[in-house]
Order: structure tokens, then sequence, then C-alpha cells
């Protein structure tokens, strides 16, 4: 497969006033300004194949979006080279965003007072979309997220996760080859995150490029074979989700129903690192560089007769607090 | 495709039945304002002419200038401005689109929509009971009425962009429509004014949005004049319209949106 997007050693600073509080410096800001520059993507390079389904995860002002921005065309970065579908995209915008779609979960490009299926129509002229084609797969993408009811509902009318279903619409009618989504299931319900999800699996399946950006662990898990983690405007991890766990997989979590209540400190072992008793449930972290899970549990059951017994990984989320907090 | 969005935009009108209504009732209140002045200036002086112009002359002079208001009391610049401050203009800029093009698309059809809502009765009203006449150079008019609109839109359009470089363009609004009001003619005839202020006015681009069509309306221009004003117009828009293209190139590399 060919490489489609292709960023190297991108940079993209922003200049931001310094304020300062209080009456006197208000009236000095009036007349001198005062600048501090921010790194908000800091020598990042990253290529992504024909086809690939991508995760971009970080914490909030880590640079997810401003990255997006730039390869959708819309930030000039301050240096580093971008090229996309052979594009650059800040350069050549009109002809680029011809072949690409996006989605900003925070905004709307539907006209907000006219009827969804307006703007549908719409981007049939701007997009020059053929009409059969147009047919076809707005008749295609409201089947599959249940759209149907909505068509003829003005924007305001509609509820956040209706909302992003239709802009999801919207930006894949004229089938472009890579989808931008910044976010695209914030604040949505479960039946919606379903729903765009089993979408975006069709799409992708189709042979379309995806570039998602979001807080939404599960997302990720259901969606993106690779993920790329930025912080600090840094690209701190480039790869499979697989391999975040692995690394991560130092600990196992174990929940233990006994039949009466315990003395938890007879479980102070080795690799045991902590102990959480409410009732007759007790809940042990185990360190697997030290110890294993099963270990500790023919231990457990030599002693005391047990009713009920859970081994669990650590939620993806904790290990990805963890990256954020100390770093892959 | 830019028709498309003219006529996204005219259809997307209808939804504001009450902007509709306040508007005409506006329209109409302006109009009515004008004709009690002008009616009470000529009574109280007595003469049949002011600077060679008659009262219905006068009053053709006023209801055509309320209609060109329709257009040159503009929303553009707080859209832009929105659109500018609150990062919706990346939704146009990731799209196929020119994004100064789908203003004046989107300005063309609140355009027509106002025209057809506002401007037909206000121009029924002015010929059947008010005795407004006909233009006496209608081709010439016409001409200098789009120049007219297209001068404003670039006008509006800068005002909008500004928006790049400051936190707020409403002062900057302000002052180019109190300087445009005065010194375009758009509720007093500049002939009407002192000499030395409308030499002023002559230079600044105001006049160009109303004085040149109305003056060819009413006839108060004829001739080689015509030619003259409508270049004039022809300059303006030329060089407004390079000077929003070049400063629209500039705001492009501003492009600043919040978030990331």
């Amino acid at each position: 497969m060919e490489n489609i997007i292709e960023i190297r050693k991108v940079l993209k600073e922003f200049k931001v006033l310094k304020r300062k509080t209080g009456l006197k410096s208000s009236f000095t800001n009036f007349f001198s300004r005062d600048y501090k520059i921010i790194k908000a993507v800091n020598n990042v390079s990253l290529t992504i194949k024909e086809g690939e389904f991508v995760g971009i995860i970080g914490p909030n002002g880590a640079g997810k979006s401003t990255l997006i921005k730039i390869l959708t065309g819309v930030l000039t970065p301050t240096s580093g080279s971008v090229k996309v579908l052979n594009f650059v995209p800040y350069k050549q915008r009109k002809e680029y965003t011809k072949n690409i779609g996006v989605v900003f979960g925070q905004r709307t490009q539907l006209w907000w007072d006219l009827p969804v299926k307006d703007t549908f129509e719409l981007f049939k002229y701007i997009y020059k979309i053929p009409e059969e084609k147009f047919k076809n797969n707005l008749n295609r993408f409201v089947d599959v997220l249940g759209i149907d009811k909505y068509l003829d509902t003005p924007t305001r009318k509609l509820s956040l996760g209706e909302r992003m279903r239709c802009d999801l619409v919207a930006s894949l009618l004229h089938e472009p080859k890579i989808v931008f989504l910044d976010e695209p299931t914030i604040g949505l319900d479960v039946e919606a995150k379903f729903r765009i999800r089993e979408f975006l699996k069709e799409v992708n399946t189709n042979g379309t490029t995806i570039i998602l950006t979001t807080h939404d662990m599960s997302d990720i898990e259901e969606l993106c074979p690779r993920i790329v983690i930025i912080d600090k405007g840094k690209k701190i991890y480039d790869g499979s989700i697989e391999n975040v766990r692995k690394k991560f997989r130092k600990q196992r979590i174990l929940v233990i129903d006994f039949f009466e209540e315990i003395d938890e400190s007879k479980l102070k072992w080795k690799g045991v690192k902590s102990i959480k008793k409410e009732g007759d449930r007790v809940t042990l972290i185990i360190d697997t560089a030290k110890s294993t899970a099963s270990d500790v549990i023919k231990k457990i059951l030599s002693k005391w007769p047990i009713y009920d017994i859970t081994v669990e990984e650590p939620e993806i989320e904790e290990v990805i607090r963890k990256i954020y907090k100390k770093g892959f | 495709m830019y028709h498309k969005i003219v006529f996204t935009k005219f259809k997307e009108n209808f939804v504001y039945r009450t902007d509709v209504i306040g508007g005409i009732i506006n329209s109409f209140i302006e109009l009515a304002a004008l004709w009690f002045v002008w009616n009470a200036i000529y009574a109280s002086s007595g003469v049949v002419t002011i600077k060679g112009i008659t009262l219905p002359a006068m009053i053709t002079y006023i209801s055509i200038s309320t209609v060109i208001r329709i257009y040159s009391h503009s929303y553009s610049e707080y859209m832009i401005h929105d659109e500018v401050k609150h990062g919706g203009i990346v939704v146009a800029i990731t799209k196929p689109i020119n994004y100064i093009f789908f203003v004046l698309s989107r300005e063309l059809g609140i355009t027509f929509f106002r025209f057809m809502a506002r401007g037909i009765p206000i121009l029924l009203v002015a010929f059947i009971i008010l005795g407004a006449s006909l233009p006496l150079s209608p081709i010439f008019f016409i001409i200098s009425f789009i120049l007219g609109f297209f001068i404003n839109f670039f006008l509006v359009v800068l005002i909008g962009l500004w928006s790049f470089w400051a936190g707020s363009i409403w002062g900057l609004r302000l002052s180019k429509n109190v300087i445009s009001d005065i010194s375009s003619g758009a509720i007093f005839p500049l002939f009407l004014f002192p000499q030395w202020f409308q030499q002023i006015a002559y230079l600044l681009p105001f006049q160009a949005i109303y004085n040149v069509p109305l003056s060819i309306y009413i006839g108060q221009i004829s001739g080689f004049e015509i030619y003259t004003s409508l270049l004039i117009q022809v300059f303006w828009f030329f060089s407004l319209g390079l000077i929003a293209l070049i400063v629209w190139k500039f705001a492009q590399r501003r492009i600043f949106v919040q978030g990331g």
C-alpha cells in the first residue's frame, strides 16, 4: 500500500498574548503587547498508508486538533513538510479538499435553519457529485446511520447525536479518499456511538482512510488498529494498541469474593501491591514482575474457601492516563 | 455551484419570519420619515425647486435610496466576524470553495430575498402612491446600481476581514457607517451640501454606492457626465475588489483557529 499521508518534522508555533491581571496592566497592554511562543505541534513526523484507520489521542491541549488542522490545510506549519495525497494541503487547498472529508465534532457544517437534506443537496453541487452516485451514497448512509427520520428536520432541532450522524453523511457523500474526524463521538449517547462506529467500520472496509481524534478509549479499542499518542505537541507513541497493552500488562487486578470477612493483612505476600477490602470482597493489585496472578490465586485457595474470583487487566483508559502522566 | 449557495441562502430567509416582517416595517418607516421631511422642507421654503430638483424628483430619489439601503446595510460583516472569532471558518476552508465567493453568494442570496420582500413593496408604494418616476436612463442606472452593490460588498468584506487582526470590528464598522451615511448621499443628496464637502465626498468610495446611481436615476447627471461617474465606480470596483482579495490572502496566513 502507498503512503498517502507523509509529514516530516512538522512544527507549528503560535504567538500567544501574555495578559497580566490588574487595571494598570490592562492599561499598558492596550499600548504594548507581550507575546510568548507556544509550540502546539513540535517536530512531528508521521506516515499513514492508504486504507488505514488511525486514532490520534492525547490529553486536552496536546496538539491533536492543530495536527488535524495542518493535515486538512487550515493551518500552515511553521516549518516541516506536509504531503497528503500528493498535495501540499495549505498550498493547494482547493484541489486538495475535493479529495477529503472533514468533521469537526464541536461545530457543524450543516446549515443551521434548513432541513438537513438541503445541505446534502448543496454539497452535491459543491463537490460536483453525479446524481446517481449521490442518491446511492445517501440511501446507503441514511440506512446504516438510521437518520431517515431527520432528513426534513432543520439542523437546529436535531440532538447532538443526530446532528453528528448527519455531519458524517455530509462529509462522506463525495466519497473522499481520506476522512478526518476531530472528536466525532464527543458527548454522544451509547446508541449514537454504536451507530457511528458501525458506520465508520464499513466506510473503512470500503477502502477509505480514516484519521480520528478522540478522548473515548472505547472508540480506539473498537476502531483503530493503530494509535498515535501526542502530548505537549510531541509524538510519544506510534504503533498498535496491543503494544501499549503489553507494555503495561505488568499488573493484574484480582477481585475475590470470600464467604466471610477475612483478615486482609494475611494477604500481604510478595508481589501484592495493594489490598482493598469491602466486606466479603477483596481487590488485589498484583505486580506481575514479582509474582503472578495464578500464584496468588493458588495461595488464597489453599487457605480459604472462596465464592467467586475474577482477574482483570488494567483498563486501557488507565494505561493511557499513565502514559500521559509519565510518558511511554 | 455558487448559484446553489445563492439559492440555499435565499431559501433560508423564509425561515426568519419576524426578521422579514421587521425589515419591511423598517424600510417603510425610513421612507415615510424622509417623505415627511422633504414635504415639509419644500412646503415651508415655498420654492418649486431646490438646486434644480423638484419635490417629485426628490421623492423619487429617497424611494430608490431606501431600496439601495436594503443591501448597503449588510449583515456579512457580522457573519465573517463570527466565523473568524468562533472558528466556523474552518468549515468553509476545508471545502473546495473560495471563502470570499462563498460570502458573496450568501450576500446575493440575502439581497435577492430582501429585494423581493422589501424592495418590490417599496417600489410599488413609491410608484403608485408617492408618484415616483421611472429612471431616465434605465440601462445606465442598472449598471451603476450593480457596481454600487459590489463596491459596498467589498467594503463590507474588508471590515469583516479586519477581524483577523482586531478583537472587535464594531468601532470600524460604526465609523464606516457614519461616514457613509453622510458622505454617500444616502439621506441627503450630495449636491445640497457645500462645495468643499462635496469635493471631499467625491474622493470617497461611498458616493459610488448611493450618489452615482441615484443621480443617474433622477437625471441629475446626464450625457458625458454619466460615463465619467460610471468610470469612477469602475475604478472603485476594481481597486476595492483587488484590496479585498489581497487582504484575504494575508488573512489566510493569519488563520489561527483556537483549539488543539
